[in-house]
This record gives structure tokens, sequence and C-alpha cells, in this order.
């Protein structure tokens, strides 16, 4: 075939292919320049939709890498419960109390020391170096057992502990773990009622973030070590911590999974940023937090992977001591309490703490008066020793002229301030220096005292009393902010809904891959008003939907409003017809 | 999310719609039939060069070689009145599952719609040449010619957007042929072509109509139960932000197919002819570009692992089969001036049960919701086989005028439960005139005019109510053709 017929057989159809296609359009975006920022007296037009995508039961689950992913700020603000630290104190100091004798001969001086203070009974006191060491000149004048004496005069058998570990634990926690400034506040939400984001800490207990159970614990070290006593004050005493080290407590293990369950509108609101009047997405998330988990549900909140068995492998407690020996008191005023220097202690020092310890033990013994004589029958018995406490824990040591003694015995004093005495001896045994003796106690395989379960149930039932804390959490699974609005379109639920305009607040700004906020809360007249000199606010807080944090102002067609933006210009906004029942069409005019 | 969804919404399997999108205009039926090939007096019992379409066997019968050439204007007027039957909730807003809250309920959306019009005008052209290479033996030919063709240019914003906005569709043959001629009584012919096809179209692709999109919604991570899908209820159906513009451009099919056919002369004054035109299978590959730049799809459920570009484009496949027909044809000369012939076809427009359309891009990827870059969708379309008979009369005016009439009928290959403006179909009456001017002996020229329309379909029984509404449609032909015998 020549050229000429093939030309003229291809014709046709290069006819019918062009024109074929020029008749359909391609799908392309017409995209314009970026916007540039608004001119004094320039007007645009913006509309906004308000996509309502409810959500029912939507699981998210997060394993222990996608937790560990999270801003570090959120891991560590993130709390979760309030764990009761009293199992855990009593647990570690029975360990240490039930420590054998030849094990515990093994243990540090100070450590050893401790451990002799809490098996320390009336029969095996050692008085040697303090002032009831005539009680065993006593004792050989009159063959009287002083350990008789110390256990009439506390209430207590001869063998029984003069400190029992339930009253330690408590000294511990009342004195040394509750006035450490993180065991009194907790990290959580900053909201306009609490910008510092500063909770108080339940009672006994330390707070435990979502830090801890994802890093194994790790920073407990850190978060209950030395710290400021009172930030606001920089005078006053340094909290020295009490938790010095500690490893391996792990709560969560590699499948570790938690999954939350939310009902909510997962379409971000579209707002304007009023520096170009671009259009943004606001997220949803915060405003909805509080409706958000459906806590009928059992489900909505899991974890799994938990550790079974909640033990610490290692666990360093510090307890510091005070440099100087401190004697005990010889006053009986202030009641109830006496002069000894030790009560200007800060309440986690060593002796302060056994001071409080043995002020607590005294309230256990009632007043009560035992006279001491030689044993044999005579008509008239010798009252060697009259050993009397009141009802306020003084106490009295009398011992009878005839019976001749190297020392006196010691002076009338409280209870607590005999002890005090006894216990800064003993703890500096084996020759310990004042200032030495800092009882640092590393005990192993420490139970935490609470069950997986009880965990868990703990967790659940804080978030849901209260899921604020979820918040960040639930930002970032569903992190759909773009841009930065100032204000944004809303709806009410319900069957004829209004329009509504809301002005961000601090929860709306945008975050960063730190969780920190792109920009700061800079607005200095939040809400919306009628007039441009912004004196007739006409927004307010009132509750939508559950929300009560942003200013908000109802709109219709042919209503005019002015606010400023972050950056200290004004706007005039005016509300156009409604495009659809959806949509808001809004002209905004920057006034200056 | 998002992912989703994800929500997805997460959301998201949203690439399927990058595929069905481009389904349901792409061919249509009878519709698709051009409605004219050669000449008016072209068919089956016809002895020129056009019956390298119309019956191979017939080119056995001419004497001399010819070459037929010509060139036409299609001008189309469709019409379609939507009727919203279904409930449906505001377009504007988005809730995917059913019952709906009655506050979202659309109630003006109901009932008749504005009527939307397409007047496509389209040329054709096609070229013949036969030539007896031994005499009274064998007949070779060759030809090129459009036997389907269909041209839309509906309003974008008609309501019968997310049906089609836009289409042209095209296939071509560049046929050979070979005849042999037994004797008088019998010859037999047989035809190899090449189709190339062409194809483009633009829609509002209907997401809530994928399946994809209704399980990527529903599957982990966003869980969210819906009645998306191919049997999605008119509720959640044409939402604003799940009708997304698609288009398909520059799609090229290039297949082959065949034809054999007989020729029967009973008498001198009687012929049948009978042809078998063999399906193609017609395989377009060309591009997509979609426009997903609504934040749904582009940012809100990123979160979900739903997250596409503002503009999606890539690779698209789009196959359907032309389908198989037998025809069979009668012709009888009345006298020295009149002479009647006509014929039958019968076309397994069955065949076709659904397109499938294949997408690729790495833009339609969402690995979050374990979605690839390629995707296949079927869509049905249930097509019943067709009838279409014609009839001619054909009068010798002069020695070198002869003029033809035509009447006929096409049978609906779409049912009322597919029917949609991509294929306005319908029982279709077919009427011609033409005239053949016999210059000299060796060249004549022919003029003809065509003219088929549907009678109104009102359709009420649309799946989902995706197309219920009148359809009417009207398509007129001139042609143009030379004649040469050599």
């Amino acid at each position: 075939m020549s050229t000429a017929p093939r030309t003229l057989l291809i014709a046709p159809l290069l006819a019918a292919l062009a024109a074929g296609a020029g008749c359909v359009d391609e799908v392309s975006l017409n995209e314009g320049p970026a916007p540039e920022a608004m001119k004094v007296d320039e007007t645009r037009h913006v509309e906004l939709r308000f996509l309502r995508v409810d959500v029912k039961s939507f699981s998210q689950t997060l394993t222990l890498e996608d937790i560990r992913n999270f801003p570090r700020q959120i891991l560590d603000d993130t709390w979760l419960l309030d764990l009761n630290a009293e199992p855990l104190v009593f647990n570690a100091l029975t360990i240490l109390q039930q420590t054998p004798t030849e094990e515990a001969y093994m243990l540090p001086g100070p450590a050893h020391n401790m451990w002799k203070l809490l098996t320390m009974t009336p029969d095996n006191i050692v008085l040697d170096g303090t002032s009831l060491a005539p009680l065993l000149g006593v004792g050989k004048a009159v063959a009287i057992p002083p350990s008789l004496i110390l256990a009439d005069m506390i209430g207590i058998e001869a063998n029984a502990p003069a400190i029992t570990t339930e009253l330690a634990a408590r000294a511990v926690l009342d004195n040394v773990i509750a006035t450490h400034p993180n065991a009194q506040l907790r990290r959580g939400l900053k909201t306009a009622d609490n910008p510092e984001g500063l909770y108080p800490v339940t009672k006994d207990s330390i707070p435990v973030y979502l830090a801890d159970v994802v890093d194994d614990f790790k920073s407990l070290p850190i978060t209950f070590g030395p710290a400021a006593a009172d930030p606001n004050d920089p005078n006053a005493p340094r909290h020295p911590g009490f938790i010095s080290s500690t490893s391996g407590l792990k709560a969560a293990l590699d499948d570790f999974a938690m999954t939350v369950t939310v009902n909510l509108n997962a379409s971000p609101y579209k707002g304007v940023d009023l520096t170009d009047s671009t259009v943004g997405s606001v997220n949803s998330t915060a405003s909805q937090i509080n409706e958000a988990f459906d806590t009928t549900n059992p489900n909505w909140l899991t974890l799994e992977g938990l550790a079974t068995d909640l033990v610490i492998p290692e666990l360093t407690m510090a307890i510091y001591e005070n440099p100087a020996f401190l004697p005990g008191g010889t006053s009986k005023e202030p009641a109830m309490q006496g002069d000894s220097p030790v009560w200007q202690l800060p309440p986690w020092e060593f002796e302060r703490l056994i001071m409080e310890l043995a002020r607590s033990k005294a309230g256990e013994i009632p007043g009560h008066c035992t006279i001491y004589s030689p044993q044999g029958e005579v008509p008239d018995p010798l009252q060697a020793v009259n050993v009397c406490i009141d009802d306020t824990a003084w106490t009295e040591i009398t011992v009878d002229e005839s019976v001749i003694l190297e020392t006196p015995p010691p002076p009338p004093s409280y209870f607590w301030d005999i002890l005090i005495e006894v216990a800064q001896v003993r703890l500096h045994d084996g020759g310990l220096a004042e200032g030495n003796a800092n009882v640092e106690l590393t005990l192993r395989d420490v139970p935490v005292g609470v069950t997986t379960a009880d965990l868990v149930a703990a967790i659940k039932g804080n978030l849901a009393a209260d899921p604020a804390p979820l918040t960040d959490i639930a930002e970032i699974i569903n992190d759909n902010a773009e841009g930065d609005p100032d204000f944004y379109y809303y709806q009410p639920k319900g069957d004829h809904p209004d329009d509504y305009l809301y002005f961000v607040a601090p929860v709306d700004i945008r975050t960063d891959a730190y969780n920190n906020a792109v920009r700061p809360y800079a607005y200095t007249a939040p809400g919306f008003f009628a007039d441009a000199a912004l004196t007739q606010k006409v927004s307010d807080l009132h509750d939508i939907d559950g929300d009560v944090v942003h200013e908000k102002v109802k709109i219709e067609p042919g209503d005019t409003l002015y606010i400023k933006d972050d950056e200290g210009r004004k706007f005039q906004i005016d509300v156009g017809d409604k495009p659809s029942g959806h949509w808001i069409a809004l002209d905004i005019t920057r006034l200056e | 999310m998002q992912r989703i969804l994800r929500l997805s919404l997460p959301l998201a399997a949203t690439l399927a719609g990058a595929s069905t999108l481009l389904a349901p205009g792409s061919a249509q039926a009878s519709g698709l039939d051009a409605p004219l090939v050669g000449t008016g007096f072209s068919g089956p019992v016809s002895r020129d060069a056009a019956a390298i379409w119309f019956n191979p066997a017939q080119l056995g019968y001419l004497k001399k070689g010819e070459l037929l050439m010509g060139a036409g204007l299609i001008i189309g007027d469709i019409r379609y009145t939507r009727n919203y039957t279904g409930t449906y909730q505001t377009p504007d807003s988005f809730q995917f599952k059913t019952p709906l809250d009655p506050a979202y309920i659309d109630a003006t959306k109901s009932g008749m719609q504005e009527q939307v019009k397409a007047n496509p005008i389209a040329p054709t052209g096609n070229i013949f040449f036969a030539y007896p290479v031994i005499k009274d033996r064998l007949v070779l030919g060759a030809g090129f010619y459009v036997p389907y063709a269909a041209a839309l240019n509906f309003p974008k914003d008609g309501p019968q957007r997310l049906q089609v906005q836009q289409a042209f569709i095209v296939s071509s043959n560049l046929t050979g042929s070979v005849a042999l001629r037994i004797n008088d009584y019998v010859a037999l012919g047989a035809g190899a072509s090449y189709v190339m096809g062409f194809a483009e179209l633009s829609k509002l692709q209907d997401f809530a109509g994928v399946q994809e999109f209704g399980q990527g919604l529903a599957n982990p991570p966003i869980n969210q139960a819906n009645d998306f899908g191919p049997n999605a209820p008119s509720e959640v159906r044409e939402l604003d932000v799940l009708s997304r513009p698609i288009s398909l451009k520059r799609a090229v099919s290039h297949s082959a197919t065949f034809n054999v056919g007989v020729a029967i002369n009973p008498t001198k004054k009687m012929n049948i002819g009978l042809n078998y035109q063999h399906s193609t299978n017609m395989h377009y590959h060309g591009r997509f570009a979609i426009d997903m730049n609504d934040s749904f799809f582009t940012h809100d459920l990123a979160s979900q692992g739903v997250q596409f570009k503002p503009l999606v484009t890539g690779d698209a496949l789009l196959t359907f089969k032309l389908p198989k027909r037998l025809t069979a044809g009668f012709g009888y000369d009345i006298n020295e001036f009149f002479r009647v012939d006509g014929f039958f076809s019968y076309i397994f427009y069955s065949d076709i049960q659904n397109f499938a359309v294949t997408t690729k891009s790495p833009d339609l990827a969402q690995p979050a919701l374990g979605i690839g870059d390629t995707l296949t969708v079927n869509l049905p379309r249930m097509w019943k086989n067709t009838v279409w008979v014609e009839g001619n009369l054909r009068y010798w005016a002069t020695k070198r005028m002869r003029l033809s009439g035509t009447l006929g009928y096409q049978s609906p290959a779409s049912p009322d439960s597919t029917i949609d403006t991509a294929s306005p179909d319908g029982h279709r009456l077919i009427g011609g005139v033409g005239g053949l001017l016999q210059v000299s002996e060796r060249v004549g020229l022919v003029a003809d005019a065509r003219m088929q329309g549907i009678l109104p379909r009102t359709v009420t029984g649309s799946d989902y109510d995706l197309g219920n509404g009148t359809y009417k449609l009207f398509i007129a032909a001139i042609a143009g053709h030379l004649k040469i015998n050599f």
C-alpha cells in the first residue's frame, strides 16, 4: 500500500479522535496563588462548612511503641491514677523488718541501724549512751530487768517491737512522702480554670503518669528525688526526696495495648485565620472530651499486656538525717510537743520522722504509773523505781534515793523526747558520725501492693470521672488541626441546629510534634462584639453540647460582628445568606 | 484518625472511587451503535464495498473494484428529567448509616427535576475498498469505519452529574476482508479487524456507592458500620463531600475481531445474507484524574490513614466487550423500479454484565487501610440481548437516481434497574432516506439522512434511585459518500 491510501485511511480516525479529545474536560485543580495578608479596609468572602461525622464506638488501639512515640510532654503529663503508696511503703519496711539477722549484718551501716530500730524491742534495746542508761544501774541495784520497765512504759510485751511497721509506714507516708511536692500536686491538663495544670494528689498516694507505665517507672527517682518543697518559695528547704533509685518495675509488657473507644464528631471544625482569611481546621476533640467516652460500655478503655504481679525488683528508699545530734526536749511547752529542736526540722528528716513516729506511738499508750520494787515479800517494800506516763505522754522516771546510781535518771520529758535520743544514738552505732547515717534502704522484690485489676479499675475510674487527661492523646489520635483559625463555625446537635461562631480557646491552639503550642494564646479580647470599639461583647461561655470553654455567639444572615485577632487587628464580620443548611457565608473586612 | 476513616473516614477506601468513577459512562448498549455505517443503501444483502462490515460474503458478487468513502455528521438531542423517588439526606451533611435522623432528610429532594439535555455533534467517516482479484471468484476488501460511537455533553451541575457529564466513546474498525464466490447462488466471506477504540468521559464519582469506600470505613482502624457500597440506599448517596469530579482522558484500546458471512441468492430476485460479527474485547488504556481537593479526603482523616493528594492522577484501564451479533438479511427485487430489503440482528449485549475498571496510581495507595496502588472494580450493567430490525424500500427514480427509505427498530439493552444518562436507552425507532446519483458509469454520489429516537422512557425501577426519570433521545445523521467503481 502506498503512502497516500494509508493517509486516507487514517484521516477519519484522527479527525474523530481530535474531535473527541476536545469534548471532555480534564479534571484539574484551580489553585491560585497563596493568599496574602489582608489589608486595611479589604473585604474577603469566606464560606465555612460544618460537617458532622459522628463516629460511634470508634476504637483506637495504641501499642507500647505507639505510645512511646508520643511527644514526651504528653507521656509525662498524662495522669493515670494516684497509686496508694501505703502498701508499697508497708511492704518495703516489712521486708526490712523481716530481714534475717545474719543478712541484716551484711547491710550498709545506716540500713543496718534502721533495721535495728525496726526490730528494737524492750528485750533487745541497747540503752548505752542514752539518758535511759541509768535504768541499767537500777536493774543491777534492785534486780529489776530494764526491759520490764521499758515494756511497761511503752505498754507492749518485752519482745514486741517498740516501733511497729504500721507506725513506721504511717510516719514515712505522712512525713516523707506526703511532704514531697510531686506527691502533693500532679500534672494534668491546663485549662482556663487551672492554667498551670496542677491538681491535688490523693492522700498517701503518688501520682502515676503514662510515662511511668511505658518507661517501667524509671523516672521515679527523678519524680520523687530532690525537689524544691515549695517552688514559689526559694527559701523553703529542699526536699531530699525518698526514692534514690529503682529498676525494672515492668508494668507494661511488650504486648501492652491501650484501646480507647469514643463517640464523637471526628470532623474538625472549620474556621478562619483572620490574617489572610484562609480556612483552617480546629481539632474538635478537646471540646467533646467530656462526652466522648461512653463509660457505660465496659470496654470504653481497655489496658492489655500489663504485668500480672506488680513487683519492684529493686527499690532504694532514702531517709536523710540531720547532720547534728539533736537532744530531746525537757519542757511540757508547747503542749504535746515540747521544746526539742527536732521539731524545727523539716518533717522528712530522720529525726523529725522518729519524733512524729514516737508521738504517734505515745498516742497508743494510756496514762499509767508503775512502781518497781526489789523482789521478795516484805511488809513495807522499797519503791525503787516509779515510772509514770500521763495521758499527754509526759514521762517521769523517779528512783528512790536509797538506790545509788552512777548517773541520775533522765529528767521528765515527753515520751518522744526519750525515744528520739535512743533512736539517734542507735542510728549511729558502729561509729557512724552525725550526718553520715542517711538511711538508704535497697529492697528487692517489693510488691507494689496493688493488683493489676485494681490498677486498671483505678485508671478507668479516674478517667471516667474526668476524661480530660486523655485530651492530648485523643487529639493525637485524631490529629486534624490545620492552620491557625481565630474562630470557627459550629452547629449544635439537634433537629434544627442554629449557626454559631466560636472564638478559639487555649485548648484549640495547634501543637507541634512535641506537643508544644505553635503559637501563644495572645488574644487580648477573646470573643465577639457588637461594636468596633469592642465594648459590647455579644458572645459568652454558655454551655452548648457540654462546651463551656469557648466564647460563642449565635449568628443569622445580616448579623455584623467585630473581633480582634491575636495580633491586635480588628475585623468586621458580616454574615451573608446561607449557601445551604450546613454552610455559612461571611464577608470579613479588616478594620485596622 | 486514618486509619480510618479512616472514620475513615475513613474512610478511605476511596481509591475504589477512582476506578468506578469511570465505569458508568463507558458504553451504551444499543446507543453505542453508530447510526450510519456505509450508506443508506448498504446492508447484509447489499453488494457494495460496505459489505466489509455488513456481510463480507456480498463482496463476492462485486464485478468491479469499488471505493466507497464518505463523511458525515451526527447530531443528537438527549434529554433527561430526573425523578427523585428515594429519600435523600441534605447533601452538605455526612450521615453514613440509616435510619437517618429526620433532621438530615432533605425534603426538597423529591420528584421531577429540571430537564437536562445534551446536543452532541460529532463527525464521522468511513472508507471502504474492494477489488476482485480473481474475476467472479475472489474479492479482497479493506475498510475503515466507525461502527460504535457515542458522544454526550450534559451540564456539569445537572441532576445527572453523578451519572455522566461528558463522554466521547468511539470504536473504529480497520478491516481486511476476503470473499469467495462459489457460484451464482452462494458466496462466502470473512473479515479480520483491528479495532481501535478511543474514550474520554467525565462525571462526579459518588464514593457512597464504592464498595471499598464502605469497607474502609467499616474495617479497622475506623470501624464504623455504614451503608456505603454498591447497595447503598439513596439516603446515603449524592453527598457533596463524596461527589468527586473525575475524568478519563486519552484512553485508547487496541484489539481485534472478525466477521464471517454468507450470501445466498435463491433466485435472481431474492437475496439472503447471514453475518456473524464476533465480539471485541475493548481495553481502553488512558489517564484518569480525580479531584480529591476536599479537606475530608486530604487532611481531616489523615490520622486514620486516609490522606489523598488534592489531585490524584494515574493510569486507568477500562474494559468491556463489544457484543457479538448475528444478522440475517433479506432482499427482493419487486420489479425493475422497486426493491425491498432488510435485516434482523440479534445482538448479545447480555455478554456485558458489568464493566471492569482498573486504576493505578501511587497516589491511590492508603497503606494504613491495606489499600494498594491498584484497584479493579466491576460495575454491574446487566444488559439484555437486543434485536435490531430494519426494512428498506429502494426505488429507481431514473436510470441515474436511486432513492431509498428506511424504517427500523432497536430494542433496549439497559434494564430499568441500571439505566442512566450514560446509556440513554429505550425502544428506538429508526427512519432514513437516501439517494444515489450515478454521476457517470464509474462515479456515484450518495446522500443519506437517518434519524432515530427512543420512545420517551419513564423509569421508576432504577436501583437505588440512581436513574429514575424520563429519557428522550433523538439522533440525526447526515452523510455523503463518493462511490467509485473501476
